[in-house]
């Protein structure tokens, strides 16, 4: 069953086509990974899905849904789920802050939030904290649960996002370049847990990246994109050896 | 047409001046990366030095004009660039902000510390005699010195500085020391020496800004240049601070169209007595509204400002369990014995002083949840707290509502206020939120506060006895005590327990990264707007509280200067912590108590000294005053940990 439909997505930046008429789909527990070279449009078309950038043309549905006139946290609500290229973290919050936050912003209520805290109701919940627990758990965090995330590395950080990110369960991932800036042994785990989390959740995942290793180990279907076009689609070795994506890649002998 | 012609030729100067500032304005940030609030003050400074130096001690006009502009004005620019703006991490926006407030309400305090007050008035012109009328336009529209100077000025800088940044193999340097000077460095460029040349040319222009608009006033005072200055922001803002021509035009255009409609309207109409001297103010609206490149004006556009380090951890990190003990049994002790002294034995003249102080905390603390929670830069704390003040007077005035009771309903009112700017700025972030906000505070200032149906008229009104209860305008007792400790009290308590909560994380992840915030599911529109909702109804509070203990409720208690100066004092103690508000009140009350003690021209001395602690913002955020209580934590928590560490066994040499 389609989770997430994309047809005909248009951005241009003044005279630059940064996305031309791209059209994508994503099952439910599948893992689509979006590959190209660097300008390729990949990460415009993620701020186009999940809302941060508006597009020009094109729709995009959720579950049968048109969410293309949706603010950001709307989408997030709707059960969309984001980690991104330069980090995105909340420097003075500890880790297990940063998915109380998440989870609390999937459910809470506008107005009610004040007068709860303004009685001192505002702690998170028992429930809250063993859902948190758990994913921390799951990811490997729970022993630095209550450091600030300033205080830990960058390999560390990205498990951060990404937990943020799955513990209100989402539907769907949109993960952007999640191994920028980690070292092999690094890329494998996270290549590991993403997939797992995956399996686990049935959620959807689009990836984003360049480490075709890491790609290659989390994505069942390939998509590749040049100069803000879809060139090729489908299973990794077919991709690879498509002369469009050689082309993209290495350039026209 | 002559009549045209004779209303809009005496705005020339006006005109001028602000395009000599927008093009100053829009120079610094293509090249620095800074939008430089203290640029006003750099002009002033020059400007005083030049009178000072021509009235007071006889110099000759070219000899001051040297010193004063020549030298004075590129060093301090230098002087900016070396202490202070290249230390501040290029992401960082707030910090350059904040430093950039600093100088405003710094400089204008420290000169006459320094020099003395001074006689400054009467300023002679560099080049033409003002009064004297060179020619005629049409039949008798007399052009004199002043109007040739500031063209004649306005027209040389526009093209010495175009042609410098764009003919220039320096100016390209310094164009793109602006965008990074890290990849020019990459690139093989001295960039601190492009940068600081950059800052150099900025002053020096700053210093012939300042010194030619001199004669154009009575006497030389700060006051004008800031205000000059904040209309020429406008004219830099529909230039989106990108072309330098476009913000001399708009500069010219600002102020020719001000003089002309004022020449056009009645004098008794509420066009020419509110409107028109908020017109460029409304300018700085529009221009924020509707030219998108100042959406996300001041933030960081480095490729490398990544790898800028982290902050420093808050102060309170650093506390063990045993030292947190000790601090509360301290807190609660002191916390009493004050609330004994203020009922025993405190001299009035001291309880008045500190009751004041408290008054000035609860506005503080609405500086502290909007900054230092949410991460938001409000320029207009003290105008919300005179809406609620005069709100609360007028409704005991028309309505005879109890003051109290008009004081909850005058904070609805800063709340309403403060919730609509922030529905209006949505779109803006950072140093366009700031400036947005410090146009609506001026918009107060000389539109909305000085109306005589709002005020009374500049010099206020004064709260009479029947308006309050319990004889709270009494000097005798303590009645206005106790209502200033409860209103503290409850809201240190509600933003304490705010910042715990919900909100307070959500606020804090916004503050953090906005796209992450909003990437989880907050709404960020909301909790802005509930942010600006309840910080609007602590500036309220506090300033209803600051008009009983004044009995005088007056334009001038709560105009922009006083936002600026709001934003520097809590910065300096910590904006980060409710302590840090309520330090910042009290220290700032004592502080000016005790200086009535010392000589006149040391009376500015108070916003000197938190001028120079909110310099320090880039490196200790958290406030100088947190700093020190991190670093007095952590060596009383390295005494106890040795005090409590086993004997060691005997050593009896070195391995």
């Amino acid at each position: 069953m389609t989770l997430l439909q994309v047809r005909g997505l248009t951005k241009s930046f003044g005279g630059t086509v940064a996305v031309a008429g791209v059209d994508l789909d994503l099952s439910t527990g599948e893992s689509v990974g979006l590959v190209g070279p660097n300008g390729a449009g990949k990460t415009t078309l993620f701020d186009c899905i999940f809302g941060q950038l508006r597009p020009d043309a094109g729709t995009i549905e959720l579950d049968g849904r048109d969410i293309g006139g949706l603010s950001t946290w709307r989408r997030a609500r709707l059960g969309m789920g984001r980690t991104y290229q330069r980090l995105e973290v909340f420097p003075d919050l500890s880790v297990r802050d940063h998915l109380v936050i998440a989870l609390e912003a999937s459910h809470t209520a506008r107005w009610g939030r004040l007068w709860k805290d303004l009685l001192g109701l505002g702690v998170p919940s028992r429930e809250e904290l063993a859902t948190v627990d758990s994913v921390l758990e799951a990811v490997g965090l729970i022993d630095v649960a209550d450091t600030p995330v300033a205080a830990l590395g960058l390999g560390t950080c990205r498990i951060v996002e990404l937990a943020r990110a799955v513990v209100a369960r989402p539907r769907v991932l949109l993960a952007d370049e999640p191994s920028s800036g980690l070292d092999e042994r690094e890329t494998a785990e996270l290549a590991h847990l993403l997939r797992s989390l995956q399996v686990e959740r049935a959620m959807g995942i689009l990836l984003v990246e360049h480490d075709l290793a890491m790609v290659e180990a989390v994505v069942d279907r390939v998509v590749v994109m040049d100069l803000g076009r879809v060139v090729a689609s489908g299973s990794f070795h077919e991709v690879m050896r498509a002369p469009a994506v050689q082309r993209a890649y290495l350039g026209s002998p | 047409m002559e009549q045209l012609l004779g209303f809009a030729v005496p705005g020339i100067p006006y005109g001028c001046a602000y395009a000599v500032f927008a093009v100053g304005l829009v120079l610094t940030y293509q090249t620095t990366g800074v939008f430089n609030f203290g640029y006003g003050a750099q002009a002033y400074a020059s400007a005083f030095v030049f009178a000072w130096l021509v009235d007071d001690h006889a110099w000759p006009t070219w000899a001051a004009f040297v010193c004063a502009v020549a030298i004075l004005g590129p060093v301090l620019g230098l002087l900016f660039d070396r202490l202070l703006f290249r230390r501040i991490p290029s992401a960082n926006s707030t910090a350059k902000i904040v430093t950039g407030l600093s100088l405003l309400v710094g400089i204008p305090a420290l000169l006459p510390v320094v020099f003395g007050n001074g006689n400054l008035v009467g300023v002679p012109s560099v080049v033409f005699n003002p009064g004297t009328v060179y020619f005629h336009l049409g039949a008798d529209v007399p052009v004199n010195g002043t109007y040739l100077s500031a063209v004649l000025f306005t027209v040389a800088m526009l093209v010495v500085v175009v042609l410098l940044l764009r003919a220039t193999h320096l100016g390209l340097e310094m164009r793109a020391a602006a965008e990074s000077s890290r990849l020019l460095e990459l690139e093989g460029v001295d960039a601190p020496r492009v940068t600081a040349t950059a800052w150099a040319v900025s002053g020096l222009m700053a210093g012939i800004a300042g010194v030619l608009l001199a004669p154009t006033e009575v006497t030389v005072q700060a006051q004008d240049y800031v205000t000059l200055m904040v209309a020429a922001i406008a004219a830099a803002a529909c230039a989106a601070l990108r072309s330098m021509p476009v913000a001399a035009l708009f500069g010219v255009l600002i102020g020719v169209v001000s003089l002309t409609a004022q020449g056009y309207l009645p004098t008794s109409s509420f066009w020419y007595s509110a409107v028109l001297p908020a017109f460029p103010f409304i300018v700085l609206v529009g221009a924020l509204l509707f030219v998108p490149g100042l959406r996300r004006l001041g933030q960081a556009t480095d490729p490398l400002s990544s790898v800028d380090p982290p902050l420093p951890p808050p102060a309170a990190r650093a506390r063990g369990r045993e030292i947190d003990r000790i601090v509360r049994t301290g807190f609660w002790a002191l916390l009493f014995a004050f609330v004994v002294s203020m009922l025993t034995w405190m001299p009035p003249a001291w309880e008045t002083v500190l009751n004041q102080g408290m008054a000035y905390s609860v506005i503080f603390l609405s500086v502290t949840f909007l900054t230092g929670t949410a991460g938001q830069l409000s320029l207009a704390q003290a105008t919300l707290a005179g809406i609620a003040a005069f709100t609360a007077g007028q409704l005991a005035i028309h309505l005879g509502l109890d003051f109290l009771a008009g004081a909850v309903l005058g904070a609805l009112a800063a709340s309403l206020v403060a919730g609509l700017l922030a529905v209006a700025s949505l779109r803006l972030r950072g140093l366009g939120l700031a400036l947005m906000t410090l146009a609506a505070a001026l918009l107060f200032d000389v539109a909305v506060f000085p109306a005589q149906a709002v005020s009374g008229g500049t010099g206020g009104f004064a709260l009479e006895s029947h308006w309050l209860p319990l004889g709270l305008l009494s000097a005798n007792g303590h009645a206005y005590f106790v209502l200033a400790f409860l209103v503290l009290a409850v809201c240190v308590g509600g933003v304490r327990l705010v910042q715990r909560g919900t909100i307070g994380r959500f606020l804090t992840a916004m503050r953090g990264s906005e796209l992450g915030a909003a990437g989880v599911g907050v709404d960020l529109a909301w909790q802005r707007v509930l942010a600006f909702v309840l910080s609007g109804a602590l500036a309220g509070l506090g300033g209803t509280l600051l008009a009983i203990q004044q009995t005088v409720i007056a334009p001038g208690e709560f105009n922009y200067q006083l936002s600026l100066a709001f934003v520097v004092i809590v910065v300096t103690t910590g904006v980060g912590t409710v302590e840090g508000a309520i330090q910042a009140g009290i220290g700032l009350v004592v502080l000016e108590q005790l200086l009535q003690y010392a000589p006149g021209r040391l009376q500015g001395l108070a916003f000197v000294v938190f001028a120079l602690g909110a310099l320090t913002y880039a490196a200790h955020p958290e406030g100088i005053v947190e700093l020190e209580k991190r670093r007095w934590t952590e060596r009383a928590e390295r005494v106890l940990s040795r005090r409590h560490r086993a004997p060691a066994p005997a050593v009896t040499g070195r391995s």
